[in-house]
């Protein structure tokens, strides 16, 4: 392809395209059609660049000249044969094309692709303004705004989880929030779906309202948690209140000590119980001896009147030690008392305490009015009441027991000092020192258990019936009060999230004007060179394309007829059509900062009518070599653009190649030297028989025309004039008399040839054949004159 | 200069320029397709959200 202008003709379906889009992938690492065709269907386009007809990765190489005269061999290929990854080389080593200047932009795209031409027309005014921009090198802006269009949708229609939660609570706390002077307009805001949320005002709202509820000096929101629980409590205490419903939060707890405490106050009642015991053996031992003791004092006594007790000499020593045993009797029996009342001080204090935290609040049985209320609360849900209250009524009970139990004891350890000096008591205060702990082990062990089966309905049914009562009219505002208080954060978070949503759509927005303002700014100076080059494929019309109009993410094309302006897409005609793609993507390619020198024009002339096709061939192709000084690679199936090219070689390096046909390996492409071939087939026929002869001789007579009209395109860069079509051999020569640069001595040698190869003479008298030499003298004239003009 | 860049020199909110960068840090990864470039910049501004620097919230990571 080292030339000016490379020429590849050839049928449909030759592998044209294909060459262009190999040369678009080893620059882009992908083509238009797969980029447009991934927009429907990525399964559909998958694997299209892979190496269809051979087992290795496909691979494009070619050799490029560089503006600074260095020549490099360029190499793209798929890393595998499997994988359409693909990976780039400089000079056989692997290496980035961007140090060349070679980034993949779409400005100065140089292959203008048949299947592409209309793409950016007939599309949504959208999509086209999207090619143009990318066209006009404002991709980059043009997808950060598409980008932010479809996130910033997304964002929006799908918040983040916690922003979706926060929404779901605001809107929850809305009504109640209503009941407060500082919360209503921020009520009906928060009510909206989704509510809208300002997040500094709105926390300022809240802590104004809870202060006023609740007294707490504080503007710290996390500050008025706390009285707002404790607002709460009452408010919801004036609604139901079910303090003795309540466990103690460290219900475990509170029963091991139950347990505990009761271990010890046991120990301490059996202390007392054997004091108790003594004390009353003691009595008993007692009384016994006082009676002995009296009865040894009538006998020790006179008959008569004299008293035991007086001061006669009597107490001898047997009797003075059974009385110091008597006194040291009564000395452990005092003992055992004061130890007794001590113990039973000790354990009364102990014992008040024993499962306070369980028994207190009372647990009384449930009143009628508190039984109404909560049928009232729960009327929704009254299978739920009716198990809980038989609950509470066996639990309550146990406790109540429990209690009992252990007031009587307290009562009795109290009472044993002033019982203690009533002998005839003691039977019974031992029997109770044993009986009254047996009965309260017993009420604990009972209330345990039923605590512990309470606990679990408890459980379940209080969420319920907190529910109700915090969605009573008094209660709900508090909650959602306290609720949106200890939101405070996540409003805010709320708060960034509208606040982040609003700048990707102010981005988007100004991205949006930015494009706009470039496009016009660019489409001032580029869109006047797409209308000239339509101009140059339409001179003169009165009807054709006119102008574009950027627009709010949209591009006008702009069409005129007859001086009025309509739809271009809507109105103008398919050839037109196709002439103002052609002019799109040929501007695109004439971009000064692209970094190609070349243009691929594959199959450019679909849909022409003849004035369009001239227009082409004459006007627009020599404007790209010539004026543009671009290469020019064209690609056709059409013969007459062939030629037509072939007749631009003024001072043109110029190659044609033919697809000759299609095989498996690909495209059979062959450089075209038709009149050389022409000219062995000449000399191989003027070495056979005499048919073959003859035949050479009317063959010299096509090839010298071929000769003259080849020289007449290449010397004066059109085809020779339409008249002479079928000219005889007078026409021929005096059109190779005019073409400049034809000297006389060549003018007389090709009449010389001309005459020879007439077929009027053959038929004269006498006629023969010529032999193989003077056939020859005539092919090696034609070949000589071939190479002074350069023809072969 | 590309025009990216020069729109992003006409951009003075810190978070608009934010949201501007990582997009031109996507842009500048071939390995990213555009079609991946909405649900990435939607990344980005959850990222955002939750109070990330966009830089550790780049495909390229920190």
């Amino acid at each position: 392809m080292d030339a000016d202008l490379v020429i590849l003709g050839g049928p449909n379906g030759h592998g044209k395209t294909s060459l262009a889009e190999a040369i678009e992938w080893l620059f882009y690492g992908t083509t238009k059609r797969r980029v447009q065709g991934e927009r429907f269907s990525r399964t559909e386009y998958a694997g299209t660049f892979l190496n269809a007809h051979a087992s290795g990765p496909a691979e494009v190489e070619a050799e490029v000249e560089l503006r600074d005269g260095r020549r490099l061999v360029l190499c793209r290929r798929t890393k595998s044969a499997r994988q359409e990854e693909a990976e780039t080389l400089v000079e056989g080593a692997l290496s980035s094309f961007a140090p060349l200047g070679l980034v993949g932009s779409d400005v100065g795209y140089p292959v203008v692709a048949q299947h592409g031409l209309q793409g950016f027309i007939l599309s949504r005014p959208k999509d086209r303004r999207d090619a143009i921009g990318a066209a006009l090198g404002l991709e980059d802006v043009t997808l950060l705004k598409n980008a932010l269009d479809g996130a910033g949708r997304a964002f929006a229609m799908a918040a983040p989880t916690t922003v979706r939660q926060t929404r779901t609570l605001l809107r929850g706390c809305a009504q109640g929030l209503n009941e407060f002077t500082e919360t209503k307009l921020l009520s009906a805001r928060w009510a909206q779906d989704p509510p809208v949320v300002q997040p500094d005002n709105d926390i300022s709202c809240l802590v104004a309202a809870a202060k006023r509820l609740t007294g707490a000096p504080s503007d710290v929101p996390s500050d008025l948690l706390e009285p707002l629980r404790e607002k709460l409590r009452t408010v919801s205490r004036s609604v139901f209140d079910d303090a003795a419903f309540r466990l103690p939060a460290d219900l475990e707890k509170v029963l091991d000590e139950l347990a505990a405490d009761w271990e010890k106050v046991r120990a301490g009642c059996q202390t007392i119980a054997g004091d108790l015991a003594a004390v009353a053996a003691y009595r008993a031992a007692y009384l016994a001896e006082l009676v002995s003791f009296w009865k040894k004092g009538l006998e020790l006594a006179p008959a008569g009147e004299e008293c035991p007790m007086c001061e006669e000499p009597t107490l001898d020593a047997g009797k003075r030690a059974e009385l110091e045993r008597r006194i040291a009797g009564a000395s452990a029996d005092l003992e055992h008392r004061a130890k007794a009342m001590k113990e039973a001080r000790d354990q009364v204090s102990q014992l008040e305490a024993l499962g306070r935290s369980l028994v207190e609040p009372a647990r009384a049985p449930i009143s009628d009015e508190s039984r109404g209320l909560l049928r009232g609360l729960l009327a929704d849900d009254l299978t739920a009441l009716d198990g809980f209250l038989p609950e509470y009524t066996s639990w309550s009970s146990a406790v109540r027991s429990l209690s009992a139990a252990r007031d009587e004891l307290v009562a009795f350890l109290r009472s044993l000092p002033e019982q203690l000096s009533s002998p005839s008591s003691y039977p019974e205060l031992v029997r109770k020192s044993t009986d009254l702990p047996c009965a309260l082990s017993t009420q604990i062990g009972k209330a345990r258990e039923a605590t512990e089966r309470y606990a679990g309905v408890w459980r379940d049914f209080e969420p319920k019936l907190a529910g109700q009562v915090s969605r009573s009219s008094q209660v709900a505002p508090v909650v959602a009060l306290g609720k949106s208080l200890k939101a405070s954060d996540s409003i805010k978070e709320v708060g960034a999230y509208h606040d982040l949503l609003a700048v990707a759509r102010s981005v988007a927005r100004k991205a949006e004007t930015f494009v706009q303002r470039k496009q016009k700014g660019i489409l001032d100076t580029r869109g006047a060179e797409v209308v000239d080059l339509y101009k140059k494929l339409n001179p003169g019309a009165e009807v054709g394309f006119a102008a574009m109009e950027p627009g709010n993410e949209e591009v006008k094309l702009h069409a005129t007829s007859f001086g009025r302006r309509m739809s271009a897409a809507a109105t103008l005609s398919e050839c037109q059509l196709n002439c103002l793609g052609l002019s799109f993507w040929v501007m695109q390619a004439l971009v000064p900062t692209s970094p190609f020198g070349f243009i691929v024009l594959d199959d450019p002339v679909q849909s022409m009518d003849d004035d369009h096709f001239e227009a082409f061939a004459s006007v627009l192709l020599p404007y790209l070599l010539v004026d543009e000084a671009k290469q020019v690679l064209l690609f056709s199936h059409e013969k007459r653009l062939v030629e037509k090219a072939r007749a631009l070689t003024v001072g043109l390096r110029v190659i044609e190649y033919g697809c000759e046909s299609y095989e498996r390996q690909g495209p059979v492409i062959v450089e075209q030297a038709r009149l050389a071939r022409f000219l062995a087939e000449v000399e191989a026929l003027s070495a056979g028989n005499e048919k073959n002869r003859e035949y050479a001789v009317a063959r010299i007579r096509v090839l010298v025309e071929s000769v003259v009209r080849e020289l007449h395109l290449k010397v004066t860069g059109g085809p020779a004039p339409p008249e002479l079509d079928s000219a005889n051999p007078k026409q021929l020569l005096d059109l190779f008399r005019s073409i400049p640069g034809t000297t006389p001595a060549q003018h007389a040698a090709l009449m010389d040839t001309v005459k020879f190869s007439d077929p009027s003479h053959h038929t004269e008298v006498g006629y023969t054949v010529p032999v193989a030499t003077n056939i020859r003298t005539h092919v090696d004239r034609m070949r000589q004159m071939m190479k002074q003009f350069g023809l072969i | 200069m590309r025009n990216l860049d020069e729109f992003l020199e006409s951009l003075t909110d810190p978070l608009e320029r934010k949201l501007v960068q990582a997009f031109s840090r996507l842009f500048s990864d071939p390995s990213i397709p555009e079609d991946d470039y909405s649900s990435r910049v939607r990344e980005v501004l959850d990222s955002l959200l939750m109070g990330k620097d966009d830089e550790t919230s780049s495909p390229q990571g920190s």
